[in-house]
């Protein structure tokens, strides 16, 4: 007779399995990703209730059952670090040990890190040694082989940890104090796994992967190993697939003269290889194999989100918001001496950027690889119903799908091949998605932007 | 087997008592209706021994099955994440879940024993709801259960704890 019929049953008599299929229920998705598309905000993490947590704290045997489920998505706080590189490879050693004495790190599907804004002016991008950011890297990497990152840093130790150079110049203009990236790719099976080791340092210099143009070559294949490595060690160190830049809002810059010409402090430039502050040509640091990018900002300027799409980099999709879903447009501290005429006639440029390259005939650059196009924002209604009578005009595959989205049947790129690749790459085609977040009326129409709504005529 | 179906066999809990029960209502339960399938005919003809449940239990497990002996089949192997999105529970088996401590874990232990995952599940969300927004020492004293950990390993417990989402 099992022993449970002999005593009456409690939660003590409860096997681990049990116990475990109980502490299922309490599985509740991390707070961290249903946030990412609004403002930064360094509590992302945090939660008001966290019983996972607290199940951890009841006894010796929940805490053993728990803790696989608990840390599958970790976070690692810095508050205030004194620098980067080894003051911060320090505080991550702890967690590192923390993850190899309970053999975690199979279980860990995310990490989050947090990096607090400092109190010292002392982390300036060029102070940054950087083979203590590619060892602060190996280290994380070489004990957790992460397929989801998402830092959370002010912008200028985003920059540090990126390895890429950032302008601090107007920083005191923006009001952001943190930006958001995330890198993500898909988990490999175990035999993959065993060729996805951390790359020597040696090899994260960035010489190699450069053709005599001084710009990554690519043979358009997209992914092509080593000749394609990012010279940033991060971006270098696994193949990540998916991107997201989260910038914050600009609208505080928008209070100061000639805003338009205020860069921010931004590691788009960088990420994308577009000209720095004085004006040099830099390498793009986004490896070739991300193909999906979200960008989010609250009311970028144009001439920040021009990086973009001037320096397009090979996507299949790509997101973008410049308009703040929460209510940051009716908080007094937020737009005080703002002419919000402004921001809309600056988010109506950055979309008029976006447009002119996306509907270009033949597209150009990396837009013709651009398969998905999407946007948080809602479309101006006037400009979205002057594009459907365009469509509906012109045949050119294009049909409404929805309020705000239009589709192309991708058989039509290959009966008409030439609204594709002129040169014929394999893997290219172009646009058969492009959708906005439902349509509204703006209080800035873009509509006189758009005298031709499907670009120049060409 | 249509005449089959509709046949009643009988359950013998481990304190010695029969119990008549419809073989549809009895086949909630994965281990008899397998049972049944391995043995045939020569089941039904003798009470089917349930060692591990008691009567008043299997009498309790019994009602539930009658109660949705007309629910589909879960997936065999159906152990995925999509069955734990939710703790909701249906009206009906909120006020059937509605008994002491002691009659929920057996009620657990014995969903388990006789395989019959709807009910098993029932019963594991009854409990997470007991759980959920309470603290360690609310979740404690709900099940009777031993604080084992001295003062320095709860406060290590909270900095490792730091590690983690709050989730």
């Amino acid at each position: 007779m099992p022993d449970h019929i002999l005593s009456s049953a409690t939660m003590q008599t409860i096997p681990n399995e049990l116990l475990l299929n109980i502490f299922g229920f309490l599985d509740a998705p991390r707070t961290s990703t249903l946030d990412l598309i609004n403002e930064p905000n360094f509590k992302l993490t945090h939660a008001a209730v966290a019983d996972l947590k607290a199940v951890s704290l009841v006894s010796r045997q929940w805490r053993r059952a728990i803790l696989p489920q608990l840390f599958k998505h970790a976070r690692i706080i810095v508050p205030q670090p004194e620098g980067i590189g080894s003051p911060l490879k320090k505080k991550i050693t702890p967690f590192l040990d923390f993850v190899a004495q309970h053999t975690l790190k199979h279980y860990i599907a995310s990490l989050v890190l947090l990096v607090e804004e400092g109190k010292t002016a002392h982390n300036q991008p060029g102070h940054a040694a950087p083979d203590e950011v590619a060892t602060l890297w190996e280290a994380l990497f070489n004990v957790i082989d992460l397929t989801d990152l998402l830092i959370v840093a002010p912008a200028e130790i985003l920059g540090i940890l990126t390895s890429c150079r950032i302008y601090m110049g107007d920083a005191w203009v923006f009001d952001c104090p943190y930006h958001y990236l995330r890198l993500q790719r898909p988990r490999l099976s175990g035999a993959e796994f065993a060729d996805n080791t951390v790359l020597p340092a040696q090899n994260l210099n960035g010489k190699s992967s450069l053709g005599v143009s001084g710009l990554p070559t690519d043979d358009g294949s997209g992914i092509s190993s080593a000749t394609a490595r990012s010279a940033s060690p991060l971006f270098a160190i696994r193949p990540w697939t998916s991107l997201l830049l989260n910038e914050g809002s600009f609208i505080k810059a928008y209070t100061t003269y000639e805003y338009w010409l205020r860069r921010a402090p931004s590691i788009l430039p960088g990420l994308l290889g577009a000209e720095d502050a004085e004006r040099n040509q830099q390498y793009p640091l986004i490896c070739p194999t991300i193909r999906d990018m979200s960008y989010i900002g609250i009311f970028p300027t144009a001439s920040h989100f021009a990086a973009m799409t001037m320096h397009f980099p090979m996507l299949d999709r790509v997101y973008v918001q410049f308009v703040p879903r929460n209510d940051i447009l009716n908080d007094p501290d937020k737009v005080a001496r703002v002419e919000t005429g402004d921001l809309w006639m600056e988010r109506n440029s950055c979309y008029a950027l976006l447009m002119r390259e996306l509907f270009n005939s033949p597209p150009v650059m990396n837009f013709k690889h651009l398969r998905v196009f999407e946007s948080g924002d809602a479309a101006d209604r006037d400009a979205w119903s002057m594009a459907v009578e365009y469509i509906r005009r012109v045949d050119n595959g294009w049909k409404v799908a929805g309020d705000g989205v239009f589709e192309r049947d991708p058989g039509y790129l290959t009966r008409n091949p030439h609204e594709g690749d002129e040169v014929g790459f394999s893997m290219g085609g172009s646009l058969i998605r492009c959708a906005f977040a439902g349509t509204t009326q703006l209080p800035v129409s873009p509509y006189p932007m758009y005298d031709q709504p499907m670009g120049p005529a060409n | 087997m249509a005449a089959e179906k509709s046949s009643i066999i009988t359950l013998q809990s481990n304190d010695g008592v029969s119990i008549d029960v419809d073989r549809q209502v009895a086949e909630r339960s994965m281990l008899i209706k397998n049972m049944m399938e391995d043995l045939g005919d020569e089941a039904i003809s003798t009470a089917v021994p349930i060692p591990n449940v008691n009567e008043s239990v299997l009498k309790k497990v019994i009602e539930w099955c009658e109660h949705h002996k007309n629910d589909p089949q879960p997936a065999q192997d159906d152990d995925s994440d999509s069955r734990k999105k939710t703790t909701d529970i249906e009206e009906w088996d909120q006020k059937f879940m509605q008994v002491d401590q002691e009659m929920l874990f057996e009620i657990i232990l014995a969903s388990n024993y006789l395989d019959i995952k709807p009910l098993l599940d029932v019963g594991c969300k009854t409990v997470a709801n007991m759980i959920k927004g309470k603290s360690p020492e609310e979740i404690r004293k709900t099940f009777n259960i031993t604080n084992d950990f001295t003062p320095e390993e709860e406060e290590q417990i909270r900095r490792e704890n730091e590690w983690a989402e709050d989730r």
